[in-house]
């Protein structure tokens, strides 16, 4: 292939088109979801418990500028999240509302590493792609105070990115399955499914000795195999109804929030983009039209408006032919058609009209490009440190690594006074809430941190150049505890980075 | 397509008919039987015995101050000692019906050291109010202070008379407020019984989670405030402290934090108070793989602690840790060492939330 044809492909596929029916749902769905996120944290009392009331916080490294507000200011943040979430569930000022929530939910998250979730992880990261897509110039509360943004069909690129960056998080996790532990020797799995057997229907088949191989196995296949499934229409509804499956029973098992309801509301972009149109007609239908006539008087007067039919017949020459909203002409997976659409949606992408969050340029593609570029590599950078990665959890965090270990440890700090050398030991209670020593008592770079904090809080309290060393005990799968770090090390002397820790000990 | 689905899951079951067969089975574990068991036989009862001891403590304490005279209060200490000592075994429940406004049961009637002058100026004032979350001024450790802080004849002398009918009155105020919260919490178990053993899950909330955290916790309690402060192990103390050993003034410090182990480790082997056994997690961890290799390691343990309890012999407490005798720090070390097994390994082969609070995991 020449550069020229490679040049012209990416052309192509950049010109190609979606209805924006698939990018709207993703939208709303997004922002419902993240909206019963932050109510959640609100009413359950967590920004409290993990933003104000502890005394410290683990920040990531490089981030150490990051700092909470205060109480006022944390339920502050909080409330205009939740505002931002519903203004992108609505599509209401989309530009201001999705980039506010990008940088708020990211500020919280990167506050304190003890709460650390993949799927916040990948919020944080589906929130920034949302920033960057039209996702509003339909069925949207801007489309409708603002015709001149509105549009049928979106590039489709915007839509597959969202697509791909799902495939890669159930890829990634069904990657990380596949070890001698999980496959062959069903951890943890063995010990969460018993632990389980209170559950209704499900409970009594759990505790079947060979039960938990069936789990591992089914559950790497599942995340390795599913989003090809979904991508093929004639598998796309049983490979939901299994993601549909997977995820409540993994709600159901585990604690683990919000996470199913992420995955089993944003794999339903998958599904044909008629029948995304079909669902938001329904969904709407109930909306008085009356409601959207008084948002923008004399230009829609009925839901019907916003579909491509009723549109395309106002201006023929602007939007593609109701057909291709039909879907039998539409591209799904094959390249081919989008070649002959090329020159049609070429056309009817305004190049620079005023509020067109389609970007006819090259910019945005590039930023994704790049963006996934780095999530195909960010997974794997656990390949630079020696040592079990599961044990050193260095280069573990932001690899889609989702419920694969049971590790917990018990951490000891002594922290010894450089001068007169009487030492002493530290009640982690007195510094940290369960939640956070739980973490730190089994991440190295959570416990270098807690030295450091620790260094800190005695030097200011008289001490004279406080030695910190740390008896930390970490069981991992149910095996016996090992000393995680070096007992005789000053801790207070490291740091937190990116850096081999020469200080953890080895597992085998 | 369901040819495709039908393939994967035979694939998936030959696989693990394979990898399944060399592996015993993984029996199930009731633990509705270990909750009820540990209901009806150690925790219900325990609360029971407190009630009654309580009840013989404000009797006594009330004939004390009724008619003060060294008879009345030899057997106010005598009901004392017994109290506490039976304390020592509802610590580790501190969660459901212990739960109250100012605080859980071991915060409202178990805090100390005892704070004496804020004491003292509250006799003098003639302020009995217990309404407030001073707790340093009530419960166990006040009643060590008012009826053991100096020689009985003049323990005696200050209550009599008017310039004793304020002292009178506090003494009779706090052991009527701890004979009012420990007969709540007790008579709340009858019908908060059902509740724990219905909630037989292992999630955050779950019995079986909270009676660990609170087990936890009072494992944490006993090696951190009952020997860690005073024998000033903890980190920025320059000198022990043996002033804030759980009960100074009677000096039976040592017996109380013996009876504390022994009620905690009662709970994870699953015995009533007589020694009898009960299901408790121990019984649990023989049914989970790894679980017999943590029995034994945990008994192992458990063993030495007991050594280390049992070589402080008949030593108050405050005086070893104020010769800095070296068997404190060794009991200290020992029970720092016990915390794993009780805490991360238990909860990681059992499956159990370590946290109390909830939060989202993966």
């Amino acid at each position: 292939m020449t550069a020229t044809k490679v040049h012209s492909s990416i052309r192509r596929y950049l010109s190609a088109t979606w209805p924006v029916a698939t990018l709207a749902l993703g939208r709303i769905l997004f922002g419902a979801v993240m909206t019963i996120s932050c109510l959640r944290f609100l009413i359950l009392g967590w920004v409290e418990d993990q933003y104000v009331t502890p005394k410290v916080h683990f920040p990531y490294y490089g981030f150490e500028w990051v700092q909470p507000l205060g109480e006022f200011g944390m339920y502050a943040v909080f409330i205009v999240m939740t505002g931002a979430a519903l203004g992108i569930l609505l599509g209401y000022q989309y530009r201001i509302t999705s980039l506010t929530f990008a940088l708020l939910f990211t500020y919280v998250e990167l506050i304190d590493k003890t709460y650390y979730l993949n799927h916040y992880y990948f919020v944080s990261i589906a929130a920034f792609l949302f920033t960057l897509l039209p996702a509003n110039v339909g069925w949207s509360i801007d489309a409708l105070r603002r015709p001149s943004i509105r549009r049928d069909h979106v590039p489709r690129w915007t839509v597959d990115a969202l697509k791909l960056q799902l495939a890669l998080v159930y890829i990634h996790a069904g990657l990380a399955k596949i070890s001698s532990e999980w496959l062959i020797d069903a951890m943890p799995l063995r010990i969460w499914l018993p632990a389980h057997d209170d559950l209704p229907l499900l409970g009594p088949f759990l505790t079947i000795s060979w039960m938990p191989w069936v789990f591992s196995w089914a559950g790497m296949l599942f995340d390795c195999t599913i989003p090809f499934f979904l991508l093929s229409r004639r598998t796309r509804l049983v490979a939901w109804l299994a993601v549909l499956g997977f995820h409540v029973v993994t709600g159901m098992m585990f604690q683990i929030g919000v996470f199913p309801l992420v995955m089993i509301a944003m794999t339903l972009i998958f599904f044909s983009p008629e029948a995304h149109l079909r669902w938001l007609r329904r969904t709407t239908e109930h909306i008085p039209s009356n409601i959207l006539r008084e948002k923008s008087p004399g230009e829609f007067t009925s839901r019907q408006t916003v579909s491509g039919k009723t549109l395309s017949e106002k201006s023929p020459g602007e939007v593609t032919s109701p057909q291709t909203v039909s879907g039998k002409t539409l591209p799904e997976n094959s390249p081919g058609e989008v070649t002959s659409r090329q020159t049609v949606s070429g056309k009817i992408l305004p190049e620079n009209s005023p509020g067109e969050f389609v970007s006819p340029s090259y910019l945005v593609p590039t930023v994704l490009a790049i963006h996934f570029f780095l999530q195909l590599l960010i997974p794997w950078r656990f390949l630079l440190y020696p040592g079990n990665r599961l044990w050193t959890e260095q280069g573990y965090r932001f690899g889609w690594r989702v419920m694969l270990i049971e590790k917990a440890g018990t951490a000891t700090f002594y922290v010894r006074d450089g001068k007169d050398g009487r030492e002493g030991v530290v009640y982690n209670s007195d510094f940290l809430n369960a939640h956070q020593e739980k973490q730190m008592s089994m991440q190295p770079d959570m416990i270098v941190q807690f030295a450091g904090i620790l260094r800190d809080h005695y030097r200011r309290q008289g001490m004279h150049d406080p030695h910190v060393r740390a008896e930390v005990w970490v069981t991992l799968n149910g095996a016996p505890s090992k000393l995680l770090v070096d007992p005789q090390r000053n801790l207070a002397a490291e740091s937190d980075g990116l850096h081999h820790f020469d200080w953890i000990l080895h597992h085998d | 397509m369901m040819k495709n689905l039908i393939i994967l899951v035979a694939a998936a079951v030959v696989l693990t008919a394979c990898g399944g067969t060399d592996n015993g089975p993984d029996d199930g574990f009731d633990r509705t039987t270990m909750l009820t068991s540990l209901a009806d036989g150690l925790i219900i009862p325990s609360y029971n015995e407190l009630d009654s001891d309580v009840a013989a403590l404000e009797s006594a304490v009330t004939s004390l101050t009724a008619a003060p005279s060294p008879a009345n209060l030899n057997a106010a200490q005598v009901a004392f000692v017994a109290s506490a000592m039976s304390f020592q075994w509802v610590v580790s429940y501190d969660f459901g019906p212990a739960d109250n406004v100012f605080g859980d049961l071991d915060d409202v009637v178990g805090t100390f050291p005892a704070n004496s002058s804020v004491i003292d100026s509250r006799i003098l004032t003639g302020d009995t109010t217990t309404a407030d979350f001073q707790h340093d001024v009530r419960g166990f450790a006040a009643l060590d202070y008012l009826l053991f802080g100096g020689d009985n004849t003049a323990l005696v002398d200050v209550l009599q008379g008017a310039e004793g009918a304020n002292r009178r009155a506090y003494l009779n105020s706090i052991v009527r407020h701890l004979r009012t919260n420990v007969q709540r919490v007790s008579t709340a178990w009858s019908t908060y019984r059902s509740e724990f053993i219905n909630r037989n899950g292992t999630d955050v909330g779950s019995s079986s989670s909270v009676l660990f955290n609170s087990m936890n916790m009072s494992h944490e309690l006993a090696k951190n405030f009952k020997v860690g402060l005073p024998g000033g192990f903890r980190a920025g103390q320059v000198s022990p402290e043996p002033r804030r050993v759980e009960a100074y003034y009677s000096g039976i410090s040592t017996d109380l934090l013996r009876e504390h182990v022994k009620a905690i480790r009662s709970i994870w082997e699953g015995r009533n108070k007589d020694g009898q056994s009960l299901t408790g997690f121990r019984a649990w961890l023989t049914k989970v793989p790894g679980g017999d290799r943590l029995i034994v390691d945990t008994e192992t343990q458990l063993d030495v602690v007991q050594t280390s309890l049992e070589n402080l012999g008949s030593s108050k407490l405050a005086d070893l840790c104020d010769q800095r005798d070296s068997r404190v720090n060794t009991l200290h070390t020992e029970l720092q060492k016990l915390t794993r097994f009780y805490k991360s390994e238990l909860s990681s082969l059992l499956g159990l939330s370590i946290t109390y609070s909830s939060g989202d995991g993966d």
